[in-house]
């Protein structure tokens, strides 16, 4: 026992030398007994932890360990003793602050001769920082991988020459390639062959000089789908400022590729489509101004037509009065002569027939009492009939030459003035002119004289012998005009007259009236320029009806 | 006496059977003053400008309009403006009863304008009145 007590003092000496140099060292370290009686702690420890001197000798040790660490940290404790293995583990360590922090711990078996565990001597290492650091880490790498993943991009990384590094599963999964393919300049079999060329291009001066590598290329998905792509690739310094390695990602710009054609070729279209659209307005321009220039120009020939077609009417009105009254007066006047002369002749033959009856034949007697006065009859009363169109005619046409006043007229007493001036045809027939209470207008009072004679006395003329005639006119105003009618209880028109009985020298039905069939077409004419027009309904054996819609101000302007 | 000097009717006319019914309508009155007839305005510018024209005693003048070489009223106008004839009466005879004709006539200097009726016997007796107005009427001498 005494040398055992002498080698244990010896043993204690050399533990207390070795205990104060352990108290210099910026690590905790800590010892027991074999039988793992924590019975040392360096100064370190005391000024981590802040705990008593002591307090942690034994079992007290697990005390300062995370709660969650200290199963953990006994079982593999009571583990090592039982194998005498190292013990080795990672825990947090309550600070003094308060804090616990990460440590890693060691502890080894220092053996006697004999192989029997003499000591444990145990290390604590503050490990926290660096266990932060790679937490953080972890979380970073994390964020970039579930970037990459939520990305529809594949980011790789390559080294110094170019070559795609180990590992490039996102690449490996869009390509379709294996490890072995895509491993160095593998990846460029995966470009399009067209643009295998550029890539390698740019990739190449990229690698060389540093910078930026940016390129457009076809990649071939593994499906063997070509889709386009943007490529960037950015250098990667390590410290010191030299190329580690490089980092790219691909970008399928393929919906952005056929967006920008589909919009490329909508301009075209547009820009063609609007060019086109351009070229046939300004075509169409022209068309219009070519047709404005022909239009004036047939406007103005027509107008020259018409005005001398005017021209001619006045010399033909001239030229009827004149031209064709002339033989009228001769043969009126020859005629006239003839009479003279077959009177004469009727005298001597008379006077022949007395003195010489032989001679007498019922034929002269014939030829010189009868014949002689029925060619003459004939002569004279178409003459006269002639005569009488002639008349109209000039009177039409120089009605029509008239030059129109207009004045404000009333028109219900204008109207009834008829009365007084059909007052013998009226009364004739047994007949009575209405006057309604009608709007007064602006017009030309001869005109209108003329128009409103001619069909109240047609109106009379036709009325029928057999009931007591009635001619009404009434007029009603409508959007700055007036329509005025002339309604008679009449014989009416056939239908199928309605238009002739405008024209002239034409008349409707049973030819028992007098007339030339002047009236209705000199009605027309005036209304017409009086800026109006005239119509007729009817019903046959019931009445007719004349409308004349005329402005209710004429504007000379209008029609001079 | 200047004023037993003859006068002559001079009658542009360029209708000859117009021309034969005046004619035989003035005789019939008893006129019998001599008769120059021109059926054409030329003819009639000719004689009444012409050369010999100092020869011609006083003149009366039937003037038809519608004369196919001239306007009648355009000879109606030169007898007015002439010194020589402008006293010489007009009397103007035609078909035309456009009265801005006859006013025309009237402002130009006629002195009378005659409606040609197309019914003889009114045109007979406008005639033979007429005659009767010449044989009583005093026509003045040309200068």
């Amino acid at each position: 026992m005494a040398r055992s007590d002498a080698a244990g003092a010896l043993t204690r000496t050399r533990d207390h030398r070795l205990f104060l140099a352990l108290d210099t060292m910026p690590q905790m370290v800590w010892s027991t007994r074999p039988d793992g009686h924590h019975d040392y702690f360096n100064r370190r420890w005391y000024e981590f932890t802040g705990v008593p001197p002591g307090s942690t000798d034994g079992e007290g040790w697990n005390g300062i360990f995370h709660p969650a660490d200290q199963a953990e940290a006994w079982q593999k404790w009571r583990q090592s003793l039982a194998t005498g293995e190292p013990y080795e583990i990672e825990y947090r360590l309550r600070h003094r602050s308060g804090d616990y922090r990460w440590v890693l711990g060691r502890a080894l078996a220092v053996r006697d001769d004999a192989g029997r565990i003499e000591r444990w001597y145990g290390t604590c290492t503050d490990i926290d920082d660096l266990k932060r650091m790679k937490d953080d880490l972890d979380v970073s790498e994390t964020r970039f991988s579930s970037l990459v993943d939520a990305t529809a991009s594949v980011v790789w990384s390559a080294d110094v020459a170019g070559g795609l590094m180990p590992g490039q599963v996102r690449w490996m999964a869009y390509t379709g390639q294996a490890e072995e393919e895509c491993v160095g300049w593998g990846w460029l079999t995966a470009v399009h062959p067209d643009d295998r060329s550029k890539t390698a291009q740019a990739w190449t001066r990229a690698l060389k000089d540093h910078t930026l590598y940016q390129v457009e290329h076809r990649l071939r998905r593994h499906d063997g789908v070509y889709l386009s792509m943007l490529v960037r690739g950015t250098p990667i310094r390590l410290p010191g400022g030299r190329v580690g390695e490089w980092i790219g990602i691909h970008t399928d710009i393929t919906d952005l590729k056929a967006a920008e054609t589909a919009l490329k070729r909508l301009n075209e279209t547009l820009e063609q489509r609007v060019e086109s659209r351009t070229i046939e307005l300004v075509r169409a321009r022209m068309a219009l101004e070519e047709s404005n220039r022909t239009l004036e120009a047939s406007v103005a020939a027509r107008t020259a037509e018409l005005r001398d077609a005017n021209e001619e009417i006045k010399r033909f009105a001239y030229i009827v009065s004149h031209d064709l009254r002339s033989p009228l007066v001769n043969i009126m006047g020859f005629t006239s002569e003839l009479e003279a002369a077959r009177d004469e002749v009727a005298a001597f033959y008379r006077r022949v027939k007395q003195e010489a009856p032989a001679l007498a034949t019922p034929g002269m007697d014939r030829l010189v009492e009868t014949d002689f006065d029925e060619a003459i009859g004939f002569i004279r009363s178409s003459t006269e009939k002639m005569d009488r169109l002639i008349n109209a005619i000039l009177t039409l046409s120089r009605a029509e030459h008239r030059v129109l006043t207009a004045e404000p007229i009333e028109m219900r007493p204008f109207l009834q003035g008829f009365a007084g001036s059909l007052a013998h045809q009226l009364a004739e027939r047994g007949a009575v002119l209405e006057v309604a209470d009608v709007p007064d207008i602006v017009s030309d009072r001869f005109a209108l004289e003329q128009v409103f004679a001619n069909l109240l006395e047609n109106a009379v003329k036709y009325l029928r012998d057999d009931r007591p005639g009635k001619v009404s006119i009434t007029g009603e105003e409508l959007d700055g005009r007036v329509a005025f009618t002339v309604r008679d209880n009449g014989r009416g028109i056939d239908p199928k007259d309605f238009e002739r009985i405008f024209e002239l020298f034409r008349r409707s039905g049973v030819q028992d009236r007098p007339g030339e069939g002047i009236g209705l077409a000199h009605v027309r004419a005036l209304v017409r320029k009086l800026g109006g027009h005239v119509k007729v309904a009817s019903v046959p054996a019931e009445g007719s009806t004349f409308t004349i819609d005329l402005p209710k101000s004429y504007r000379e302007s209008v029609h001079s | 006496m200047k004023n037993q000097l003859p006068v002559t009717i001079v009658m542009i006319e360029d209708d000859e059977g117009h021309a034969r019914l005046i004619e035989k309508n003035i005789r019939r009155a008893g006129v019998c003053n001599e008769i120059r007839h021109f059926s054409s305005g030329t003819d009639a510018v000719d004689h009444l400008f012409g050369p010999q024209r100092a020869d011609e005693g006083p003149i009366l003048v039937l003037l038809d309009l519608n004369l196919p070489d001239m306007s009648g009223t355009d000879i109606l106008a030169r007898i007015k403006a002439d010194a020589h004839w402008k006293r010489a009466p007009v009397v103007v005879l035609t078909t035309t009863d456009d009265q801005r004709e006859i006013q025309r006539c009237y402002d130009l200097g006629c002195n009378v304008y005659i409606t040609k009726p197309v019914v003889y016997d009114t045109f007979a007796q406008a005639i033979r009145q007429l005659g009767l107005f010449l044989s009583v009427m005093q026509i003045p001498e040309a200068p």
